[in-house]
């Protein structure tokens, strides 16, 4: 049964997944997989094996779905023109040519005039902060020059939606922060919609709006973050006196000497344990849920379940 | 630092409005730059010297023997030890062994001795246009856009036709005009035939040699594996049928399994050539309908895995 954790949006989406089925030989990668991709940046959560990749590349028209569809949808409509922008895990450069070469030869592919296509790349690697090293063959770029460069590939045909894999991956904590302010000034300035697929949970935390969880080829839950935040169940930390006593049972969980953590639904059975065994509560305080917690609950809530 | 390079960001980014090129346009852009990386590259033009070496010799070899012809005598001249003889005989004589006399098998031995030299250029482009984007991991560059995969195999398409085009019917016209040019514009039209058949060989090479360098570099990838390939497809399997055909008295059908042989008999179709008699075989030589056979099925055998190519998405082309 499908037990998907979903909010309703009320802005139109920009892509629907609408019973998505993929399969390699034996293998159903995607199982019936459904949600939207809603305007603003959507954080792709999911373990090794969740089907992200394969469903990126149906999301970019690399493979055909075995069932299912997916609609893309530009100003409220699914006619024609929309444009996707791909910034892959893989290294995916040519080495042997320059950084101004690339973004241009990049516009080339995506139908811009090659004039056009050489003037945007000008500006694109000025304004990502490589105008020094436009003309140094890329193969000689840093890590977090490469990651610039294969953002400004991305843009160079000003695309209505942004496919990021792994765009903070190899980077180190300023350029970390520099990539993602500028997704975020791309989402919020320039009405970019971006897909950021990762395995960072920080970089979801960070700048995402919306986020969708998936799992074994299927989603887990989507809507919007501090909606799936809220809605996970709330723990209360729990210092009991003396801390000698051990309570058992499964309801909660023995954190630290004395300090129980369990859920708002179950806290009333651990009060009455409590008093049962002559200690008396001492503290408790509200504990915050992140999204590490979700993630790795949901993950492991469906994997037990399977 | 930050907030100032995305307000930077913020005042220099600008939406593009224009009209883009239909899809196809990419290939154009795909052929270029990959003909610039050939460039850039020193063998490359080391192989092209030794093709132009065969073009210079039979350029300046027709022009030698139209110049000597002109400045002859109708005096008898001495050969060694071996009598008199006509300076224009013997001249003839050198130009009908040599085959440099304009007729269709000039243009069969030159375009014979450039294929060989194309061969090692398409093994080195095949390394270079291919190869390269898959052991580098290129490919998501190209496959991640729409028709990605169509437009990459045309640009590739594109790029090795051009090679084609400057090793054989470039130098092959121009032998062809300089011709025209020293002995006179009847030679156009009286061998008009041979200057279509210049045409259609050339396509055939281009069809015949290009669409399976395209697809062994695909799924062949590392350059020792392409080398190995087409060593075997051009030098061992034609030595083993050779063998069959002329020492174990197997069948002449047997050499349509020596790919070369088969576009040498089609070139010789196009142009209105003698063929080349078999060596051991008498008169015998390959059917024409064969060699077209065994060009037939390995062009639609080399379109049916670029299909699969295509419809697989980056299967075939993923790292």
């Amino acid at each position: 049964m499908d037990t998907k954790l979903s909010f309703q949006i009320d802005q139109p989406p920009v892509v629907v997944v609408d019973h998505l089925i993929k399969q390699f030989g034996e293998k159903l990668v995607l199982n019936d997989l459904c949600f939207k991709i809603n305007p603003g940046i959507t954080g792709l959560l999911g373990p090794n094996g969740a089907g992200k990749s394969t469903f990126l590349k149906l999301l970019l028209g690399l493979i055909t779905p075995d069932g299912g569809s997916i609609q893309y949808f530009r100003n409220g409509t699914t006619q024609g023109g929309f444009s996707i922008g791909y910034m892959s895990e893989a290294k995916a450069i040519i080495p042997a040519m320059s950084g101004l070469d690339f973004v241009s030869y990049s516009g080339e592919l995506e139908g811009l005039p090659r004039k056009d296509s050489l003037r945007r790349s000008h500006e694109l690697l000025d304004c990502l902060g490589l105008s020094e090293a436009r003309y140094r063959q890329v193969g000689e770029y840093s890590a977090g020059m490469v990651q610039k460069v294969k953002l400004a590939q991305a843009l160079v045909h000003d695309p209505d939606f942004l496919v990021l894999d792994e765009p903070t991956s190899a980077l180190d904590p300023p350029a970390r922060e520099q990539m993602l302010a500028y997704l975020k000034f791309f989402a919020k300035e320039h009405g970019k919609n971006i897909l950021l697929s990762t395995h960072l949970l920080e970089d979801v935390r960070d700048i995402c709006d919306f986020v969708v969880l998936m799992n074994n080829g299927r989603c887990l839950a989507e809507g919007k973050l501090e909606n799936l935040i809220s809605s996970t169940d709330a723990h209360l930390l729990v210092q009991i006196e003396p801390s000698s006593i051990k309570l058992e049972g499964d309801k909660w969980v023995e954190v630290a000497d004395g300090e129980y953590l369990v859920s708002i639904e179950n806290a009333q059975t651990l009060y009455k344990e409590i008093i049962a065994r002559g200690a008396y509560m001492r503290k408790s305080r509200p504990q915050q849920t992140s999204l590490e917690d979700i993630f790795v609950k949901m993950v492991s809530d469906k994997t037990d379940a399977k | 630092m930050q907030n100032e390079s995305v307000k930077r960001f913020n005042l220099e980014y600008r939406p593009w409005v224009g009209a883009k090129n239909p899809w196809w346009y990419g290939s154009f852009a795909i052929a270029r730059e990959s003909l610039l990386v050939l460039g850039k590259r020193k063998l490359f033009w080391g192989l092209y010297s030794l093709a132009m070496i065969a073009f210079l010799f039979y350029f300046f070899g027709q022009y030698l023997f139209f110049w000597l012809a002109e400045l002859q005598s109708e005096e008898m001249v001495k050969i060694g030890g071996f009598g008199r003889a006509n300076p224009g005989d013997l001249l003839q004589f050198l130009r009908n062994a040599l085959k440099m006399d304009g007729s269709p098998e000039t243009f069969r031995n030159f375009i014979a001795i450039e294929s060989r030299t194309l061969i090692l250029v398409l093994i080195f482009a095949g390394v270079n246009l291919v190869g390269d984007d898959l052991t580098q991991g290129t490919m998501p560059f190209y496959s991640s856009r729409p028709k990605g995969i169509i437009k990459y195999l045309l640009g590739k398409f594109l790029a090795a036709s051009f090679l084609v085009f400057l090793l054989i019917p470039l130098p092959s016209i121009l032998l062809f005009i300089e011709i025209c040019l020293l002995d006179s514009w009847d030679y156009l039209f009286g061998s008009f035939r041979t200057l279509v058949g210049i045409l259609g060989y050339s396509l055939l090479i281009n069809l015949g040699l290009v669409l399976p360098f395209l697809v062994s570099a695909a799924l062949l990838r590392g350059t020792i594996n392409i080398i190995l390939f087409w060593s075997g497809v051009f030098f061992l399997v034609p030595a083993l049928v050779l063998v069959m055909v002329e020492t174990l008295k197997f069948d002449i059908a047997f050499r349509m399994f020596d790919y070369w042989y088969c576009l040498e008999r089609l070139g010789e179709k196009c142009l209105g050539a003698q063929p080349v008699l078999a060596q051991a075989g008498g008169d015998k030589t390959l059917s024409p309908w064969l060699a077209a056979l065994m060009l037939a099925v390995t062009v639609s055998f080399s379109l049916a895995i670029l299909k699969k190519i295509y419809l697989t998405g980056e299967r075939a082309f993923e790292n």
